[in-house]
């Protein structure tokens, strides 16, 4: 599946979702922990109230206990009594641990208080009992022992009431509490996912409205309106910087095809001279029946127009090639004086027939270069043939080559109409023409320059011109001078 | 007829001029745009056909230098540059009629012929005095009913003399759209011209078409 910005944000919120839902659960499984914990102790709570309802039965079997040990004087009965008597003591230091309301704490040192009276005269009873006075202890049991232990009797009573309304109480507050604590929980975590979801959704509606600028802007973009351009104001500033990267890219394709738009309709204009010649030439040659000496004419003008096409595409081909595919030209380290020196007397002969006087001014030390001999014998060439066209005869052409710090410098002047201010930056362009001199020609395709600068800039040189209007132009060559 | 070819390429201004020479046009050729602009007011053409990229300057600029001059002689455009906006600027400078390279050459001429054609009330091809009919589309002369075999500076000439029928036409007048500009207007050439005319197309008949007017030139009538 396509990765969207919207669908992450989408499995985001879904996941604080589910964690928020988790953290409620949590909370409730706490809360009801908690609740039975609580309840636990108040269990604890029932289970004494539970002993004291057995302490009265104690109490009550106490009394009987003594009343059979008075009636029988079997000491059975008095084991009997400490044994309940223990475990009264035990009831009760457990419920002062658990009392934790005033009105128990009061009630259970009541009893404490009661139960030691009632104890003591107990002992008394007994006592009295086992110095002969059988009447007085029988008095003591049924008269101060039963009040005492009537008392006791009610204090218990009211012990479990309390106890059994407290119970009731804590029970009701608890659920209240439980709940409230849950709603505490919950709510907030309700209210947060409902802030951060839409945050997270105005925020993506943020990005996701400029990424829409963005995409719309571009996908109206083609060739025929490639000056769009994404608005960049009142952007964040990750989307202005995206915003500006595009701009930036739509300006360096809008001047790309503004290049290749002039250079295919140049080419198109320069083959289609040649084409409009040998199909114009063919039609007329075909029109009737002609001698064969008409017909050989019509094809040598048809193959003079194919080798010019020939050589414009080939200029083509050999201009891409040094612009995007250099690396397949060889290079060689050569010496450039007797390189130099050819190349002057082979343009010598070309000079001879418009009568112009050509030197060539050479350093008679050895300067050496790496390059491609035949690209570079190339780009003198065309510098020396363009001085040709534009030098009237009788007129002179100079060839100096001088180094100058790590770089050769070789220029090219002539005495010829010279380069006007506003052409001087444009003659390197391609399929640039200035042929105002020789009218007539028909050769030349306005690259022969443009082909010079590459080859210049394929061996990390360049050339530089220089004019005044009807005295003549200068060429300069610069290039690293190589060092071993 | 006598055309007027602007045109820079030597092999492109070299096949037209033949082609149209075989069509029987007379045709001058002007390489650039000054001698273009000199031929043009000094002769009469019948139409000129104007390439628009020139050494010196450009088509447009020439057209709108003969139209500034008065000189509303047909304009044709021949030119490499195919461009909607250059069509349309090279009509509004004045141009008739706009023609792109590479062309057909049967279209070619058929543009120049409708060109030609459009000055004339007469838009008929064939072209009638009395019983003589000259085809302009086939080069068919016919003199009651029966062919005549003409050369091409014999129809030149009659084409000439039928379009302006009625009308007195001097030497002058004939030797500037008959001829092209190597001709040396002052030797007999023109009366050799007309007598082959007349014995080609006057002998046998009762009724002479031609008509010599003493001192001053020539005139074709019933």
């Amino acid at each position: 599946m396509q990765k969207s910005f919207r669908r992450q944000i989408m499995i985001g919120f879904l996941i604080m979702v589910f964690l928020c839902a988790f953290t409620a659960v949590l909370a409730f499984m706490t809360t009801r922990n908690m609740q039975k914990v609580f309840l636990n102790t108040m269990r604890d709570n029932v289970s004494s109230l539970k002993a004291a309802e057995e302490l009265e039965l104690a109490l009550l079997s106490q009394k009987g206990f003594l009343s059979n040990y008075f009636l029988d004087g079997n000491p059975i009965w008095l084991k009997k009594l400490e044994d309940k008597k223990a475990n009264f003591q035990d009831w009760l230091n457990k419920a002062s641990v658990v009392a934790l309301t005033p009105p128990e704490k009061a009630i259970i040192k009541d009893i404490n208080l009661l139960y030691k009276t009632y104890e003591s005269e107990r002992y008394r009873a007994k006592k009295l009992y086992e110095s002969g006075n059988i009447q007085g202890a029988k008095n003591i049991l049924l008269k101060d022992m039963w009040d005492a232990f009537e008392a006791l009797y009610q204090k218990c009573e009211d012990y479990i009431r309390i106890n059994e309304s407290i119970i009731e109480k804590s029970e009701a507050s608890l659920q209240r509490k439980v709940i409230g604590m849950m709603i505490l929980i919950i709510v907030p975590a309700f209210v947060i996912i409902g802030l951060v979801g839409s945050m997270f959704y105005l925020l993506t509606r943020r990005i996701l409205a400029g990424v829409e600028d963005i995409a719309v802007t571009t996908r109206n973009i083609n060739l025929k309106s490639l000056s769009g351009r994404v608005g960049t104001e009142d952007l964040e500033q990750e989307m202005e910087y995206l915003a500006k990267s595009i701009n930036m890219m739509l300006e360096r394709l809008e001047r790309s095809f503004e290049y290749i738009k002039e250079f295919s309709s140049s080419i198109g204009h320069e083959l289609k001279t040649p084409l409009a010649i040998i199909k114009g030439e063919s039609e007329v040659a075909l029109r009737k029946e002609r001698q064969a000496e008409d017909y050989r004419k019509a094809l040598s003008v048809n193959i003079e127009e194919a080798n010019r096409m020939i050589r414009i595409v080939e200029d083509l081909v050999f201009l891409a090639k040094l612009d995007y595919n250099p690396d397949n030209i060889k290079k060689e380290v050569f010496d450039f004086i007797p390189f130099f020196a050819d190349i002057e007397k082979r343009a010598q002969t070309l000079v001879v027939q418009k009568q112009i006087n050509l030197t060539a001014l050479v350093p008679e030390t050895t300067v050496t270069l790496e390059g491609n001999k035949l690209h570079l014998s190339r780009l003198f060439f065309n510098l020396i043939q363009n001085a040709i066209k534009f030098t009237p005869s009788g007129g002179r052409i100079n060839l100096t080559a001088y180094p100058e710090g790590n770089v050769l410098k070789v220029s090219v002047s002539d005495t010829g109409q010279g380069i006007s201010t506003e052409d001087l930056p444009r003659v390197f362009q391609r399929f640039f023409h200035k042929e105002k001199s020789q009218p007539e020609s028909s050769d030349g395709i306005g690259l022969g320059l443009s082909i010079a600068k590459s080859i210049a800039k394929f061996h990390n040189g360049d050339i530089e011109v220089k004019s005044t209007p009807e005295e003549g132009a200068t060429f300069t060559v610069i290039l690293p001078i190589y060092h071993t | 007829m006598r055309i007027l070819l602007v045109e820079d390429e030597k092999n492109m201004a070299s096949f037209i001029k033949r082609g149209l020479e075989e069509e029987r046009y007379v045709v001058d050729v002007a390489p650039n745009g000054e001698k273009a602009l000199f031929l043009a007011e000094t002769n009469p053409y019948d139409l000129i056909i104007l390439d628009i990229m020139l050494p010196d300057t450009t088509g447009f600029s020439i057209c709108k230098d003969l139209r500034a001059k008065k000189i509303d002689t047909f304009i044709l455009m021949l030119t490499a540059r195919d461009d909607v906006k250059d069509k349309i600027l090279g009509l509004e400078t004045g141009a008739d009629d706009y023609l792109s390279k590479p062309f057909d050459f049967d279209e070619l001429l058929a543009r120049i012929a409708a060109l030609l054609r459009r000055k004339r009330l007469d838009k008929n091809p064939i072209l009638k005095v009395a019983d003589l009919e000259l085809n302009q589309l086939t080069h068919k002369i016919m003199r009651a009913k029966k062919e005549i075999s003409l050369t091409g500076k014999e129809y030149s000439l009659l084409e000439y003399l039928m379009l302006h029928a009625d009308q007195v036409v001097t030497r002058t007048q004939i030797s500037e759209h008959v001829w092209n500009e190597d001709f040396d207007s002052l030797t007999n050439v023109i009366d050799v011209f007309i007598n082959r005319l007349r014995s080609k197309i006057d002998q046998g008949f009762k009724k002479k078409l031609i008509h010599s007017l003493r001192g001053t030139g020539y005139m074709l009538k019933e």
